[in-house]
């Protein structure tokens, strides 16, 4: 029966003598190596096929100094493996299992990691200074006077223009930024994020009557910084699309049971047709045009990554006229354990 | 009280048109020297190459250094200008395009004095030249020469 494993197995198995020859190997390994079992049988597993550094390994774990886990090959025509070499029955025998993966999908991943990070720079450099370059001489045509008076309503919108697209460019690097960057896991006063939010957005439009409640106590674990950044967006969308309103409502609750906590973000908005609440979340999605206060399509697309980044979700609900609730599940802070013992 | 001038280091004609118009518009009379390239910089600071003629003892009141150059990048401009005793406390400013936090952390711990993303828009980049100008040409007092 175990044999049987053996020989169906999709992962590449091969049994090698205590000197490394190759004793057996199944259908999936002489496929990844591209030989027969009969070509390998008799010869030593460290000698051929595998690059400098895992002959090396296969050595070493061959005269019991070390085993080989989830270690990267690189094998012949150029592609990736992972390599697994444990002794088979605790060292009894001597023999050694070796685990080969085809890891395809790490070189692709490791690739366009790479080209996001590419991507990142450029954008942050190379496209932020053309665009310099636009807003500041038409800055200067405007101060000139020898701009007649019919001109200076595109001179406006050449500056709008630049001022948005800079706007969007730092939405993008928001969310490569999002997606890539390594997180942190402290407790995050979430209410406090929120009334610091709330207290920017009010900042940022002083004239505008506000009423935000953030319920206290909210406690999720996490990165406060991208966590700040997530909520941000969530209460900058319910803000921008209360426009309709004389006053902006806003509530924020949340719950917290079996380690998650769900908040609700409540508000008296436009809403929005529950028809396209899959596409919400998609960057650049917009469900409203920019006289309803739509933006650069990225704002919730980072809010979502971000809550994605910490093992959580987002969804939303909406009666369209009626408001809009915003539901982002978190992990709960994690520090507060009632029963713990002193 | 000498009035030195100001060393911009960057590549970008525009950028570099703008940041001169910027100090104008700021009321900074300095003189704005304006180098291309990395090599050019550490040239004209240690008076080699085409700027062999200069005092090198005459060292800019600023450096305003962008991070992206061709040949030698602003990193490298600046651990040359850190690792020699003649400029290791001569004011570096980075004023560059990129906020990204990698560059941000890297640049600092190679020692540059203050990190300054310039803005799209033109009148907030003004305001940063006179901050910058206000700072580092009135307020803060330099290492005496020598």
């Amino acid at each position: 029966m175990y044999q049987e494993a053996f020989a169906q197995a999709g992962t590449g198995m091969a049994l090698l003598a205590p000197g490394g020859e190759w004793l057996a190997a199944n259908a999936a390994m002489c496929r990844l190596l591209g030989r027969e079992e009969a070509e390998l049988a008799g010869h030593r597993a460290h000698e051929t096929l595998f690059d400098a550094d895992t002959v090396q390994r296969i050595g070493l774990a061959l005269t019991g100094a070390g085993m080989v886990q989830d270690h990267n090959v690189a094998g012949t025509g150029g592609c990736a493996w992972r390599m697994s070499l444990a002794p088979l029955d605790r060292g009894a025998s001597g023999v050694l299992l070796l685990q080969l993966e085809a890891d395809g999908d790490a070189q692709a991943r490791k690739t366009a990691a790479r080209m996001q990070d590419y991507l990142a720079h450029g954008i942050s450099h190379d496209l932020r200074a053309p665009l310099r370059g636009i807003a500041g001489f038409a800055a200067r045509l405007d101060e000139s006077a020898a701009v007649a008076e019919a001109g200076r309503a595109d001179i406006a919108r050449i500056r709008a223009a630049a001022a948005r697209a800079e706007h969007l460019v730092d939405a993008l690097l928001e969310l490569l930024r999002a997606a890539r960057l390594p997180l942190r896991d402290d407790e995050v006063d979430v209410s406090l994020l929120c009334e610091w939010v709330a207290g920017e957005l009010q900042d940022a439009d002083p004239p505008r009557q506000a009423r935000i409640e953030v319920a206290p106590d909210l406690r999720a674990q996490g990165d406060e910084h991208w966590l700040k950044t997530l909520l941000g967006h969530v209460l900058d969308n319910a803000w921008k699309f209360s426009a309709v309103r004389a006053r902006v409502d806003i509530r924020v609750e949340g719950e917290a049971s079996n380690g998650r906590l769900q908040l609700a973000v409540h508000d008296a908005g436009c809403g929005f047709d529950m028809r396209y609440a899959d596409k919400l979340f998609q960057p650049f999605q917009r469900l409203h045009g920019s006289e309803q206060g739509g933006g650069s399509g990225l704002g919730l697309a980072i809010a979502h990554q971000i809550a994605e980044r910490h093992g959580g979700r987002m969804w939303a609900t909406s009666r369209p006229g009626e408001g809009s609730t915003f539901f982002i599940e978190l992990p709960a802070a994690a520090g507060r354990d009632l029963d713990a013992t002193p | 009280m000498t009035h030195s001038e100001i060393l911009l280091i960057e590549d970008n004609p525009d950028d570099a048109e703008l940041t001169r118009i910027a100090f104008t518009e700021a009321g900074i009379d300095r003189q704005l020297v304006v180098v291309r390239d990395g090599a050019e910089a550490l040239d004209y600071l240690f008076a080699n190459g085409r700027h062999a003629g200069r005092d090198a003892s005459q060292l800019p009141a600023i450096v305003l250094l962008d991070l992206n150059l061709p040949k030698l990048d602003g990193r490298e401009v600046l651990q040359a200008i850190r690792g020699d005793a003649r400029t290791r406390s001569l004011p570096v400013v980075v004023l560059t395009t990129s906020d990204e936090p990698f560059d941000v952390e890297a640049t600092y711990a190679l020692g540059v004095n203050s990190y300054i993303r310039k803005p799209v828009d033109f009148d907030q980049f003004v305001g940063v030249v006179k901050q910058i100008g206000l700072y580092w040409l009135v307020l803060n007092q330099p290492r005496a020469a020598g």
